[in-house]
């Protein structure tokens, strides 16, 4: 694969992610990552492995919230079967019960990973909310 | 033109068009100069001689905080609004695992840093994620990296 359909497939896994939080859609959300997927999120330990991650997203984002989820790059490379990319998201999470609305925005560093199938999964995350 | 020379330069052409980067070969020499870098890292706080650290940056090397520092120098100002506050007397870091990529590899790590600010101790543990990046001439340097807090204690003005 060349470097740009290399890039315009991380942006349909982004559209995937994204699409997948905002339906609500935990299996779907949880395709777009690898197996040995390890999240860093901000205060609290490293989520590792795909079963740890459905539990904390479970509880986290898709039970107790509506989701709509915006990111970009602000650099994105490749190297072989491998790609980091960090950038800037907004999270607006709309709780279920009607309570009041949280924003959250903040920086993420994500590793991508290229699966024999060609297929861009994501393998490892860290990310951190900005405080205003 | 020979044909052996238009094939060589079509070879050069098609190369030079894709911008895929190959990826070198990592090799467990790798891992231990990454290893000697994170143990530089402990070693030169521990120390409290934090501005050292510096040098086990790449020169556009970017921490990734609310207002993201990149570049040595916006780092090195940055870092220049706490060190001096600070008397570190510990700091142990748990590699969770390096991964190579090519000249770029990434590790998370659990850490764990002791000091004292204030005259009050201080223990701030958390995760930190680092992308090293290997120079042309072999060395790897930190180039991006990313780290929270998983404890309570006021980072405020290393967090900013």
């Amino acid at each position: 694969m060349s470097n740009e359909s290399d890039r315009a497939a991380i942006y349909e896994h982004r559209d995937a992610y994204n699409g997948t939080l905002r339906e609500g859609d935990l299996e779907g959300w949880l395709a777009t990552l690898s197996d040995d997927c390890v999240f860093l999120p901000p205060a609290m330990p490293a989520v590792k492995g795909k079963d740890a991650v459905r539990q904390w997203a479970k509880e986290s984002f898709f039970d107790p919230f509506d989701s709509e989820l915006e990111y970009d790059f602000e650099e994105l490379e490749f190297s072989g079967s491998s790609a980091f990319g960090w950038g800037w998201y907004r999270h607006t999470l709309t709780p279920k019960d009607g309570s009041e609305v949280v924003q959250l925005r903040g920086k993420f560093l994500d590793i991508f990973r290229r699966e024999d199938d060609d297929q861009w999964i994501l393998a490892r995350v860290s990310f951190s909310t900005d405080h205003e | 033109m020979t044909s052996r020379t238009i094939l060589t330069f079509a070879v050069l052409l098609a190369a030079a068009a894709c911008n895929t980067q190959p990826a070198a070969t990592f090799t467990a020499e790798d891992e231990v100069a990454i290893r000697a870098v994170l143990d530089q890292w402990a070693s030169n706080t521990t120390a409290n001689r934090f501005m050292e650290n510096l040098d086990l940056y790449t020169e556009d090397s970017a921490e990734l905080l609310a207002t993201p520092r990149e570049g040595k120098s916006a780092i090195r100002e940055r870092w220049g609004g706490f060190a001096d506050d600070l008397q570190f007397t510990d700091s142990d870091l748990n590699v969770r695992e390096i991964i190579g990529m090519g000249d770029v590899a990434y590790t998370w790590i659990e850490f764990s840093n002791t000091y004292e600010a204030d005259g009050e101790p201080w223990v701030q543990s958390g995760t930190w994620m680092v992308l090293f990046r290997r120079s042309p001439e072999g060395v790897w340097r930190i180039h991006r990296n990313m780290w929270n807090a998983t404890t309570s204690a006021d980072t405020t003005a290393m967090e900013s």
